[in-house]
């Protein structure tokens, strides 16, 4: 007999106080669901079968009732997977939403039914939406294996790495980010879920915005400025991480006569002999040795060469 | 479909229907003896992190969730320099506030010394007696070296953060976030004295005292149907130490070709407090407009410092006693993401930037360092950026989880103080996505991309004797592909095999001097198996190649200038290969979880100089002598045995291994010591160093 005869009533949703509106937290048709013509069933009915599911969702955030944004407060399981009634008269085959087998656009509008503020406002037309990725690639709900954010992966790091291969080894250089360490994730710099600013950087609207967020030393404006570092930090430096100090893209004085080739010494081949010289044109940090404020400078008199 | 019948509210008064019995109450801490043993730089191995040997309280985790309220508390690597303590509440639906403390080390070096001692307020002095027996040369530099004092040069900073949302009703969130970031201890810097710019630097353990205050506040209202939100975002910095003032152990007094003291000017407090809103509209046809805008102004306005320390230098007037520096920042992004047939994804994106440099003019007579007043004058060149990017964007799903995507974007840029006025640049991509399948994921991407600048500025050139067919690379015109593919194919369901390669060129086909090709090329290949639940294992290998060429000239005015005998350039190439391996057996054994992972990068780079057959620039017995190779690995393993005594107690061991070996020409203990090499520099002792450090953490876990 179809399982819709089973003992389970169909549960109303949760009271939470203000009574649930169809606003965000009821989902919103995906054109082609299985679910079209459907009616709502209640949490009891889908628990007669998917017992661990239930579960598992139960200790989520979705399960919180008091939230009347949470499924919990709407129409629960049905809140994501649609209205069950079709696929109770199926006996469970088939006619219901399943964010892992649907369509990546349609699992990610499921999801931004909801998730539509800050954190997730610019998701639609980000980068990961442009390559057709959905939440369902990197979050589970039912099976998450992360401490936070119900990623896929145990750890954020290892959920980037997925796609990000070249990013996240490059967190193995001699000079990096302190990702490694624990003290930073990738999530501290991007925002998956799409951003106002390029690269899907966090904070600012320019890449410098996002770097002198921490680094606010490096702000400015500068009575004097050195054009890269007004222009943008990737200029010099490889944010993911690198072999050169100070995660430079290129050892100095080589990086930096990649754009100085003026008279005199910026044009100086400072070759092994000069480096058995010791000449502190190449030797220790090389050009900084001298131009010491080579992001600004607020020195009066000698801040143009960025001496002081 | 029907949309769900609205439920009844429940009766005034009423008490909600609701279970409010705890959800969740689970936490673990672990506690035990590290043991450490590094040989080699420590500072390095422990340049992020505190892995001393001693007793060590870490990874707690307690939280407990009722129906109505959540907690959760975090604390790692407690009493250690790493420190992190976390703690956060949520009255669920109602508000969540959420604070952390955290400290960031930053370790340079633990071998450093220094002839200057630390006076407080930014103030760095060396042994009056050490001046002056070195100015009557009765001691050397080298022999007064002997009497460096060591510092850790080290550096830390303390994060504390407060984050509040109150749900003020169902669509309405008001936000608040503070963040004070301060930051104390020493900075690598070094500087010049004496009489040319080269001639005598040397490193120093800059003290630094500053804070970042950043608050955030806005509120928020959003629906099914869209979005809105303003707010403020505004952020101070201030520096507590502005200047630092250092001597010149080789002077004791001025003399107008050499200071007895130096003083450098350090980062100027500054803020930039921005009004930003955002809205979003949900349209027919499963289309979305959004638009992000944010106005905002960057101040800085310090008090300029004395034109010299030196008082056998005139000191020229200076044009202002501040800086009255000043930029207004405006961004706006607007977007339209649509949907409009099953198949069809549309997107269009304008992004325009404006950094509009407000500093005034200002102008002065140039004194390099504080050893000389360098005659004629300097102008300031305030840099204000305007950028208008425009990203159109297509797909289309060839089937359920493949997708083809074409897209173009034009970024129209116009910068001041800049070779190129103008800058535009053409970027075309197409995308090959299939994502969401069961057995194949693939993504390729291939982008060619054209920039061209006009109003060229050969002015800018002249005036600092650059090469006049000099192109700064951020600007010159560029020529860019990229390729990129990644495929992950699962035969089975315990088998993962994945491929990645990348290409990507630029050519700066119309630079003379300067970088005129880049490239990188990588591919790499990896195998994740799960052959049964307990058993879990991976490996991975990839290889990346970065060359680059550039351009010079090696030349004093006059003649050589225009010589092109006096040509040189560099191919540089830096090599990298990573492997990565891990191998978890959970609970194989009984009670008993093994996890153990092992990775290698291993990396060396070369800079090789060429030369015109014709060349000039070494005559007589010079040549030209290579620079050797540079080289970087960094080996790490890691074993993690942990044995349940109980559900809920275990024990366990971890061994972690790390071995650092470098070599690097120009920060290796050849060339970096003694630390004073002649009277060109005094290095403080910062240098690449090798290590080899073992760690091993006994721990108790305890789960509740």
């Amino acid at each position: 007999a179809p399982r819709a005869a089973a003992d389970a009533a169909p549960a109303a949703p949760v009271q939470a106080g203000a009574p649930p509106v169809q606003a965000a937290g009821t989902l919103e048709p995906q054109a082609g669901s299985a679910t079209s013509g459907a009616d709502y069933v209640g949490e009891a009915m889908c628990a007669t079968c998917h017992e661990d599911e239930t579960k598992s969702n139960s200790t989520t955030k979705h399960a919180r009732a008091l939230n009347p944004r949470t499924p919990a407060a709407n129409q629960t399981c049905e809140s994501c997977h649609g209205p069950g009634s079709k696929h109770v008269e199926a006996d469970g085959d088939g006619f219901i939403d399943n964010p892992r087998t649907m369509k990546p656009r349609d699992a990610s509008a499921t999801c931004t039914t909801c998730h539509n503020r800050t954190e997730h406002n610019q998701w639609a037309g980000g980068k990961h939406d442009s390559r057709n990725i959905s939440c369902v690639t990197c979050h589970s709900q039912h099976s998450p294996k992360s401490e936070h954010a119900q990623l896929k992966e145990a750890t954020q790091l290892e959920t980037c790495a997925q796609c990000h291969k070249p990013q996240v080894a490059k967190l193995h250089r001699t000079s990096h980010m302190p990702v490694r360490e624990g003290k930073m994730e990738c999530s501290s710099c991007h925002n998956p879920h799409g951003t106002q600013n390029v690269k899907m950087l966090r904070e600012g609207s320019s890449i410098n915005e996002s770097c002198t967020s921490c680094h606010t030393e490096k702000r400015g404006p500068f009575l004097w400025e050195h054009a890269p570092n007004r222009e943008s930090c990737i200029t010099c430096h490889d944010p993911h991480g690198s072999n050169n100090e100070r995660m430079l893209v290129a050892k100095a004085p080589m990086l930096c006569q990649r754009c100085h080739t003026h008279s005199r010494h910026p044009a100086t081949i400072y070759d092994n002999t000069q480096l058995l010289n010791r000449s502190n044109r190449i030797a220790g940090r090389s050009c900084v040795n001298c131009h010491a404020q080579i992001h600004g400078s607020n020195h009066p008199t000698s801040g143009k060469a960025f001496i002081r | 479909q029907q949309p769900p019948p609205p439920p009844s509210p429940p009766p005034a008064g009423a008490t909600p229907q609701v279970d409010l019995g705890v959800v969740r109450q689970q936490g673990r801490v672990d506690a035990g003896f590290r043991a450490s043993s590094v040989a080699g730089d420590q500072a390095r191995f422990n340049r992020f992190q505190d892995l001393r040997e001693g007793p060590f309280l870490s990874g707690i985790r307690a939280e407990r969730e009722t129906k109505r309220w959540f907690f959760l508390g975090e604390a790692h690597n407690v009493g250690y320099r790493d420190q992190r303590f976390m703690g956060a509440a949520e009255s669920i639906g109602r508000f969540k506030v959420r604070f952390e403390w955290d400290q960031i080390p930053l370790f340079i070096s633990g071998d450093t010394r220094s002839l200057q001692q630390d006076l407080g307020n930014g103030v760095l002095g060396v042994d009056d007696g050490i001046q002056q027996a070195i100015q009557a040369r009765t001691l050397t530099l080298a022999d007064a070296m002997a009497s460096a004092v060591p510092f850790d040069m080290r550096s830390r900073r303390h994060v504390a953060a407060f984050d509040m949302t109150y749900m003020a009703a169902r669509d309405v969130d008001l936000r608040l976030r503070v963040k004070s970031t301060g930051r104390a201890g020493r900075h690598l810097q070094s500087f010049a004295l004496a009489n040319s710019p080269g001639g005598f630097t040397q490193e120093l353990g800059i003290p630094i005292d500053d804070r970042t205050t950043d608050v955030r506040m806005g509120v928020e209202w959003a629906n099914a149907r869209g979005l809105l939100s303003a707010g403020i975002d505004a952020s101070w910095f201030t520096n507590h130490i502005p200047t630092v003032q250092f001597d010149n152990p080789q002077r004791f007094t001025d003399i107008s070709a050499g200071a007895s003291k130096g003083l450098a000017v350090m980062w100027p407090s500054n803020s930039l407090v921005s009004l930003v809103a955002a809205g979003a509209y949900k349209l027919p046809a499963r289309t979305r407009a959004t638009a992000n805008i944010s106005i905002g102004r960057a101040t800085q306005n310090e008090p300029l410092a004395a034109p010299t320390s030196n008082t056998a230098l005139v000191a020229p007037t200076l044009m202002r006693g501040t800086a009255e520096a000043a930029a207004d920042v405006v961004s706006m992004v607007y977007g339209l993401n649509s949907r409009p047939a099953e198949r069809l994804w549309l997107n269009a994106r304008y992004r325009y930037y404006d950094y509009a440099n407000k500093t005034q003019h200002y102008e002065a007579t140039r004194v390099i360092g504080d050893w000389t007043v360098a005659g004629g004058t300097a102008e300031n060149e305030p840099l204000s950026v305007r950028r208008h990017t425009l990203d159109l964007d297509s797909s289309f799903s060839a089937s359920r989880f493949a997708v083809l995507g074409a897209g173009y974007t034009r970024e129209a840029a116009a910068r001041s103080f800049r070779i190129f006025e103008d800058t535009t640049e053409d970027i075309f991509r197409v995308t090959a996505d299939s994502t969401g399948n069961a057995f194949v994921t693939a993504r390729l991407k291939y982008e060619i991309a054209d920039r061209k600048g006009s109003g060229f500025d050969g002015h800018l050139l002249e005036e600092v004797s650059e090469q006049p067919d000099m192109r700064h690379f951020d600007v010159a015109n560029r020529r860019r592909t990229r390729a990129t593919g990644s495929v992950t194919v699962t035969p089975v369901a315990w088998i993962n095999l994945s491929g990645s390669i990348a290409d990507g060129r630029d050519d700066y086909a119309d630079t003379g001097f300067g970088l005129r090709d880049n490239r990188n090329r990588s591919y790499g290949i990896g195998v994740d198996l799960m052959p049964m639940d307990t058993v879990m294992m991976g490996l991975s290998y990839l290889r990346e190649k970065y060359t680059a060429n550039q351009y010079s000239r090696t030349s004093n005015p006059g003649a050589q200038f225009l010589d092109p005998n006096r040509d040189w350039w560099i191919d540089s190439t830096d090599r990298v290969e990573t492997v990565v391996a891990s191998l978890d057996l959970l609970r194989m054994f009984p009670n008993t979880d093994i996890r153990l992972a092992y990775d290698v990068s291993d990396g060396d780079a070369t800079y090789v100089y060429g030369l015109r057959p014709t060349q000039t620039v070494f005559t007589g017995a010079a040549s030209l002598q290579q620079l050797p190779r540079l080289s970087n690995r960094l080996t790490g393993g890691r074993a993690d045995v942990q044995y349940f005594l109980r559900q809920d107690v275990a024990v366990g061991v971890v061994y972690r291994f790390e071995d650092y070996a470098v070599r690097d020409f120009a920060l290796d203990a050849d060339t970096v010591t003694p630390l004073a090499a002649g009277t060109s520099t005094i290095y403080t002792g910062y240098m690449y160093r090798p290590y080899t450090a073992h760690t091993a953490w006994l721990r108790l876990t305890y789960l509740w």
